[in-house]
């Protein structure tokens, strides 16, 4: 009799325990979904990485006595056309004032123009932009010779 | 005998409805959680935006900044010229924004928008454009970016600085603060992409405000298309690595504007002898230079022999269209 209601006892508490298993089921799916997609941020970015790196053009190998000016061994190229695929606007001869200005071999921002700070006479190029504002006027003119649509579209409150 | 087996039964049916209303507990635990959650991330898309005063300084900052690296190009039609088509789209925008237009002095071939309204357009794109769409469509895809605060929510969810991470900040940034904010702006604008998303929604919202202005809606996937062309060699890659390191593929954003395109009825103006009209071998000339005469004006000296005008230094492709102005 007593071997019995032990064996019962010990029946009903691997139920309950295997129940609550279940009933907990969910907290511990989502604690590892969350883990999973913490583990695999790093691995989605590495990919991201890659793919990105795939896609952009590689970066140019330096020639030598080549420069940002395109003096030395970089022959520079007609303007607008020649052998290029892409055009440039540079000038056959080429001066120091021409050229990439701001970019480094490889065509990326160079790092000390990245760090530099704006001076006043930047900022007062910036306020110099006004001065190519068109007045509604003259858009009028420029959207009528061009045979473009005049009308504007409703604007929302900034 | 019975009394036993009713006991344990009894036993069962109480840890089933206890373990049933754990498990109803922590579902709702597992609800509530998701819900704060989603309220999280709703409240990430909906913020307070920055006011015309703080874009406008914050913009305006970031500018300078970016002429300072790459400069701008002086040639005040051309830049005129850009402004007009820039304003023409800008006028299909829905936020009313004052768009200042300007042409960086560089080769590399890419365009940009800062908060504010500021658009940039390097010399090299406009030498690689073949028609006033194309330059529309381009110009478009930047006041897209403007026109729904792409850089400005890129900065404020990457909270680089304390300005970006402060939610309603009334304060018009000033001092170091505005400048460390600017060096973040621009940062961000020329060495990191906009998600992707943002990207797509520029190219679909742009190709909507250049067909509304009544351009080609194709402008810019056939600008896309010529780059996507573009010879392997060494200089074309380095005038090309900026817009790659900013932008997606080529030929996945062709493939996207290409199926937005469908949408689209035929026709718009294309106006390319406007465009080489204002954007020619001629305007590219700076003083100083071979074929331009002192004084900053981009003119090339001739001399009119036999009734043609003889260029006395440099040759244009044929079809360039020049004006001449008779000097006595």
């Amino acid at each position: 009799m007593k071997r019995w209601i032990v064996r019962s006892v010990a029946c009903a508490s691997l139920f309950f325990l295997g129940y609550a298993g279940w009933a907990f089921s969910p907290l511990t799916q989502s604690q590892q979904q969350q883990q999973g997609s913490q583990q695999s941020q790093p691995d989605a970015k590495q990919k991201k990485g890659q793919t990105s790196g795939k896609d952009n053009p590689p970066p140019a190998g330096s020639t030598p006595g080549a420069s940002a000016n395109g003096s030395g061994a970089e022959k520079p190229a007609p303007l607008f056309g020649g052998s290029l695929n892409i055009k440039t606007s540079r000038q056959t001869k080429d001066t120091a004032t021409l050229g990439f200005n701001g970019v480094d071999d490889n065509g990326q921002v160079q790092k000390t123009f990245l760090a530099a700070t704006a001076t006043g006479d930047d900022t007062l190029k910036v306020q110099k932009l006004a001065s190519y504002a068109v007045s509604a006027a003259e858009l009028d003119e420029f959207i009528e010779q061009g045979r473009l649509n005049p009308a504007a579209a409703a604007k929302k409150p900034n | 005998m019975q009394k036993p087996g009713y006991r344990i039964l009894l036993a069962l049916l109480l840890l089933t409805s206890a373990a049933s209303t754990v498990r109803a507990q922590v579902g709702d635990v597992l609800r509530r959680a998701q819900n704060n959650a989603q309220k999280a991330k709703k409240a990430a898309d909906i913020y307070t935006p920055w006011s015309a005063e703080q874009e406008q300084a914050i913009g305006e900052a970031s500018a300078a900044r970016l002429i300072h690296i790459f400069g701008t190009y002086e040639n005040a039609e051309m830049v005129k010229y850009v402004n007009l088509v820039g304003n023409t789209v800008a006028r299909q925008g829905s936020r009313t924004v004052p768009y200042r237009f300007a042409v960086l002095d560089s080769e590399v071939i890419t365009a940009l928008s800062l908060p504010g309204g500021y658009v940039f357009i390097t010399r090299g794109a406009l030498a690689n454009l073949h028609n006033e769409a194309e330059l529309a469509g381009t110009l478009a895809h930047e006041i897209a970016h403007v026109d729904r605060r792409h850089l400005e929510k890129e900065i404020r969810s990457k909270k680089t600085s304390q300005f970006a991470k402060e939610e309603a900040a009334t304060r018009v940034p000033q001092g170091a603060e505005l400048v460390n904010l600017a060096g973040d702006v621009v940062k961000n604008a020329l060495t990191m992409q906009v998600s992707r998303d943002k990207e797509s929604e520029a190219d679909k919202v742009g190709m909507e405000f250049a067909a509304k202005a009544g351009y080609d809606p194709a402008g810019l996937r056939n600008f896309l298309e010529t780059l996507a062309q573009a010879s392997s060699t060494e200089q074309s890659r380095r005038q090309l690595s900026l817009w790659g390191s900013t932008h997606p593929p080529f030929g996945a954003r062709v493939s996207k504007l290409n199926s937005l395109l469908a949408s689209y009825p035929a026709g718009g103006q294309q106006l390319q002898e406007r465009y080489s009209w204002y954007v020619n071998p001629v305007a590219f000339l700076k003083s100083g230079s071979a074929g331009a005469t002192a004084g900053g004006s981009s003119e090339l000296e001739g001399v009119v022999s036999q009734g043609v005008v003889v260029l006395t230094d440099g040759k244009l492709p044929e079809g360039t269209r020049v004006k001449v102005r008779i000097e006595h």
